[in-house]
């Protein structure tokens, strides 16, 4: 176990013994509840790590927004209806505002996305994920100003795009291996 | 288990894609080597827990830069050592500048074993000394690990060797000495 080294400090004779039997000495076992410890705290550093993955795509997905607004407004003139227009004007529907320009957004993306094909598996969430939105824009059409379907909605957008990229990275990858 | 025994490749390719089973295995393989070294270096079982904490999480958490499965040991090893080492020093800057450093005189308390007497050194001497006499590092790798300089580590071991001599002569082996009462009570 000991490396000589130049300048290797030797102990001398009287200290000779009583180190070695230190070296000797046993190996202690640890406290039985240390692994949780240390899984426990990889657990949280992995949480951490996702919710600041998830901060970032929140932010950017913001700045889209933002952008999209700008562009809006610079752009278009108001064709909203003014009942809908005295609803935004509100602090309150500034968030409203924003969930629909991101449930847009993601509209757009998912329509870019429908094209090519789909796996079986991949097929069966779709229909079931379309039924949901279905669903969801007959109650959005008698409640308009209701944040939480639009937040509903955005989720159900985000997720069918994502299935969409998933299987067209699927496709590419089989694709590839042929 | 010691720091010297190899990883396998396959539990190294393992580690790297977060296998938690494989996390597990390695931690029972190696960790009383950790605590081990970790309760003598630091003399004090909540500061070994956090450092073979944090020094197993830092392992799993950065495997991906340890390309060697052999250099795992050494590695973990060295992760320990430094926590440790930090600990050492957030206490030694938490002291009051006026503070005065622990003296050369050799402690001459009578009955202490060589465990005890390990203990009652000051936490650095007593890390110099082991990390030393015991891991083998030399002083350079040891001023590395402390940030300090190779004749620091060479004074601090001439001072915890000095302080140790007394009680190491008159030494009476823990284990003779558990022998010794074994046959008294028979």
């Amino acid at each position: 176990m000991k490396r000589p080294e130049p300048g290797h400090h030797l102990p001398d004779e009287t200290i000779a013994q009583p180190i070695a039997e230190l070296q000797a000495l046993p190996q202690l076992s640890p406290p039985p509840a240390l692994w949780s410890a240390v899984r426990d705290q990889m657990d949280q550093q992995a949480l951490a790590r996702r919710s600041r993955r998830r901060g970032w795509m929140v932010s950017g997905l913001a700045a889209a927004l933002a952008l999209s607004v700008g562009i809006g407004v610079f752009t278009t003139p108001s064709t909203q209806p003014p009942a809908l227009e005295t609803a935004l004007s509100t602090p309150a529907s500034t968030e409203l505002v924003q969930v629909r320009q991101l449930s847009a957004l993601l509209e757009a993306r998912l329509r870019q996305q429908q094209v090519g094909a789909v796996s079986t598996g991949a097929l069966e969430s779709l229909v079931y994920l379309e039924n949901e939105l279905g669903w969801l824009d007959i109650r959005l059409a008698s409640q308009p100003g209701d944040l939480e379907l639009w937040q509903r909605r955005i989720e159900l957008l985000d997720e069918m795009n994502r299935l969409y990229s998933r299987n067209h990275w699927q496709t590419q990858m089989k694709l590839t291996s042929l | 288990m010691n720091f010297s025994q190899p990883l396998d490749e396959l539990s190294l390719a393992a580690l790297k894609k977060r296998c938690r089973k494989t996390q597990e295995r390695v931690y029972l393989d190696y960790s009383r080597a950790a605590w081990s070294l970790s309760v003598r270096l630091s003399g004090c079982e909540a500061q070994a827990w956090d450092a073979v904490q944090a020094g197993f999480v830092r392992a799993f958490e950065r495997i991906g830069q340890l390309r060697d499965p052999a250099a795992f040991g050494s590695w973990l090893r060295r992760l320990i050592v430094n926590q440790v080492m930090d600990q050492h020093r957030r206490r030694f800057e938490a002291l009051p500048a006026n503070h005065e450093a622990d003296s050369d005189e050799p402690l001459m308390e009578d009955g202490l074993d060589l465990e005890q007497a390990l203990i009652r050194l000051d936490p650095m001497d007593r890390s110099v000394l082991w990390l030393h006499d015991v891991e083998g590092l030399t002083h350079a790798e040891i001023a590395e690990l402390a940030g300090q300089t190779a004749s620091w580590s060479k004074s601090r071991l001439s001072r915890a060797r000095a302080r140790m001599r007394p009680l190491l002569e008159g030494h009476r082996p823990t284990r003779a000495k558990h022998e010794a009462n074994a046959n008294e009570t028979a």
